[in-house]
């Protein structure tokens, strides 16, 4: 199923959760660095962030069903394919 | 495969080692550091000389996803106490050591000039940091990030850790803290300025399957928690207004537990509506307990922080008396500039201003304040202390040596084992928290003994047993050994048994802070050892059941508590200072009575009983 993912950078907690579940792999391997979602902190004190999805992004809708303060949100159903 | 890098910094050499067996039998993180520290240090070392080890030890699930697995564990022996030192951060240094593909990284010897390492996924580097000398714990981020770059989580001291202030921190980043017992003294005598580390590789997990069971089964018992809305939305700040309640703040150094305008000035509420920004949360948490202010009127308009935590509030605003939230922000603010411990720094400053209002300090110590409260004097005293500048140098050595050095000023002197006493008034609220202070192995402190069914408004003062204030139904729920339930509430539920309490608090924290999850009560009263055991086998392949991992709990709180025992500890440290136990507490138009000495020490000998140490205490009783 793929989904429209809603953004909102200002409720963004940084905790990389996003990152996390997105790079979760069939072999069980973690790799933030190579997740299809990124979050950047856009000060030097770490307090806000930028939020951008790769061009490879398939929305499954993973990470925004794991975020947990509502940066991002899957809004609604979009055609398969 | 668990790594630790080992770094001497005599020689200048680094050496990688396999310590998968270490983390197997002790858990990991706290575990790992607790023998690396027993094993590997001469009894009686120096502190702060080059025989004393330091070490980082994420914690075993960091690097995976599990709901708050961020923390990392920095343990050395420590200047403060002389005796056992650990303190916990969280952020995202550990998971960049993970990811770079290590777990922990130990320090021996000392450089003879000023060096800082570099973890760059497999490079590691020990460079020179003359440049960073005397750098600010922020212009130390700053600078390593501009030379090396910006995705590096930077672990430094500050001017305190350099010149040997006894409870100096180690900074994480910007705002992250190893606070407690000294660590950044320890850092600062080895000649090492920072720690700063990049990982862009992966993690991986032994049973991929059993652990997507695991993660959902953790996520949904976090943030299904009652405790996950208060605890996002206030942080530790939910106990703010509690603690003014039952009258148990440690306002003006202990003297007073209550304040009547506190709900007003420094409550939760004005917190929330007049600083709070926004939530911002450590790697891999969906709690999000901390948060960013931004002031948003009033004479600080626009001065943001992170923040509010409740021990800044409990320590500046009660402890020293300081009214506004935007003054306790900027002395959080110079604590972590200088790298220095909230707690500490506040309580040896609350000790002086006492002494001095006695009259004991005379004319020698003109920086010292004589009025509660005095923020631009507190402000001050805070920096001579980071400078080890006139009484700030004598006050930098921590309450017990100063205090020492102070003739008559040792009713003032709120430490126990040498560690300030933080937050709470132990005649406001007694309890398996406040039997802590006493029993929890890195001294005066509140984190390390902490019941998962906590009762803060518990009315009746009962040394043995408190009255349980949560629903029944919530104890029925606690992940918890089916025996140790039943001994410590009863069957059916009735009643808290503190000293065995105590016991079972310690070993669930011990296996917290090994494991890197994080100790905020979602995660705290959600998850228990049942738990622990099935994610550990997921994530590291080896079996583990409850039972072998509550014994690995005991085992590490015993070889802390043997560190102790082996550098001087004996059973009359385990007291509170004669103020708890002579003088009352005033509390609105009446007072709470004092501590009864020989209660105290019965409740003792029956926490001793349940650890099952009777030699330490027939040797000293
Ligand atoms: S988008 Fe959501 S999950 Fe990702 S870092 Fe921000 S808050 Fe965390
Ligand atoms: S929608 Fe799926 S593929 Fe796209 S970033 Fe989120 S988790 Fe990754
Ligand atoms: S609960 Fe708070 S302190 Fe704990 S890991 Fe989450 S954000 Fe960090």
């Amino acid at each position: 199923m793929a989904w429209k993912i809603s953004l909102n950078e200002a409720r963004c907690t940084g905790c990389r959760i996003c990152e996390m579940i997105c790079s979760w792999s069939d072999e069980g391997g973690f790799d933030p660095s190579r997740s299809l979602i990124t979050v950047e902190s856009i000060d030097e004190k770490d307090a806000h962030f930028s939020i951008r999805f790769d061009p490879g992004c398939k929305n499954c809708g993973l990470c925004a069903t794991y975020c947990a303060s509502k940066a991002l949100v899957k809004e609604k159903e979009q055609r398969d394919g | 495969m668990a790594k630790l890098v080992k770094i001497d910094l005599t020689n200048k050499k680094v050496d990688i080692e396999d310590v998968s067996h270490l983390q197997r039998d002790y858990l990991g993180g706290l575990g790992v550091n607790t023998k690396l520290l027993v094993d590997l240090t001469r009894p009686g070392a120096d502190p702060l000389g080059p025989e004393n080890i330091l070490t980082f030890g994420a914690g075993t699930f960091v690097g995976t996803l599990l709901p708050t697995a961020a923390r990392t564990e920095l343990t050395g022996k420590s200047p403060l106490s002389n005796r056992f030192g650990t303190s916990n951060s969280g952020g995202h240094w550990g998971a960049a050591l993970k990811f770079a593909g290590y777990s922990y990284v130990m320090l021996t010897g000392k450089s003879s000039a000023p060096v800082y390492i570099t973890i760059d996924n497999e490079q590691i580097k020990i460079e020179d940091a003359a440049h960073l000398w005397g750098m600010s714990t922020t212009d130390t981020v700053d600078r390593i990030r501009r030379e090396k770059g910006r995705d590096f989580q930077v672990a430094s001291i500050g001017p305190a850790g350099e010149k040997l202030v006894r409870f100096a921190s180690v900074q994480n980043n910007y705002h992250g803290s190893w606070g407690r017992t000294g660590m950044g003294a320890v850092m600062g005598s080895k000649n090492l300025k920072a720690v700063a580390v990049r990982g862009t590789g992966q993690v991986r997990v032994a049973d991929r399957r059993g652990f997507a069971g695991i993660m959902r089964e953790a996520f949904k018992k976090v943030v299904n928690h009652e405790s996950y809305g208060y605890t996002n939305r206030f942080g530790s700040m939910v106990v703010a207004d509690p603690y003014n309640k039952i009258g148990a703040l440690p306002g003006h150094n202990f003297t007073r537990g209550y304040f009547d305008d506190w709900v007003e000035t420094r409550g939760r509420g004005i917190f929330e509506s007049d600083y709070k920004e926004k939530d911002l949360a450590c790697f891999s948490c969906p709690i999000a307990c901390t948060h960013w202010t931004n002031v948003k009127g009033g004479k600080y308009k626009g001065y943001e922080n992170k923040g509010l935590e409740v021990s800044f509030t409990l320590e500046f605003g009660a402890k020293l008396g300081i009214k506004e939230i935007a003054e306790i922000l900027k002395c959080s603010e110079v604590c972590n500039l200088y790298g220095m411990d909230v707690i500490s720094a506040s309580g040896v400053i609350a000790f002086a201003i006492e002494a001095n209002q006695n009259g004991l300090l005379g004319k020698a110590a003109p920086e010292v304040p004589l009025a509660w409260g005095d923020f631009p004097g507190i402000i001050r005293l805070l920096e001579s202390i980071g400078q080890r500048k006139g009484i700030g140098d004598l006050l930098a050595e921590g309450i017990k040596i100063a205090s020492a050095n102070i003739p008559g000023s040792a009713k003032y002197a709120m430490h126990i084992k040498g560690v300030e006493i933080p937050v709470r008034d132990p005649r406001g609220k007694w309890d398996v928290w406040t039997l802590g202070y006493l029993t929890n192995t890195r001294c005066g402190d509140h984190l390390r003994t902490r019941s998962p069914a906590d009762n803060l408004l518990g009315k009746v003062r009962s040394y043995f047993e408190e009255e349980i204030s949560v629903p029944v139904e919530l104890i029925n729920d606690l992940d918890m050994p089916d025996n140790l339930k039943e001994e410590i509430f009863g069957a059916p539920p009735s009643k808290v048994d503190i000293p065995k309490m105590a016991v079972y608090a310690e070993d669930l924290i011990t296996i917290i802070n090994s494991t890197g999850l994080c100790i905020r009560p979602p995660v705290h009263r959600g998850l228990g050892p049942g738990f622990y055991a099935r994610a550990l086998a997921a994530v590291t392949g080896c079996p583990y059941t409850e039972q072998e991992v509550m014994k690995a709990a005991s085992d590490i709180w015993h070889l802390q508590h043997q560190f102790n025992v082996r550098e001087g500890e004996t059973i009359e440290e385990y007291a509170f200072p004669d103020r708890f136990y002579e003088e009352a507490l005033p509390f609105k138009s009446g007072s709470k009575p004092p501590l009864p000495r020989e209660i105290i020490t019965a409740v003792l000998q029956s926490y001793f009983k349940a650890r099952q140490i009777y030699g330490f205490v027939e040797n000293y009783l």
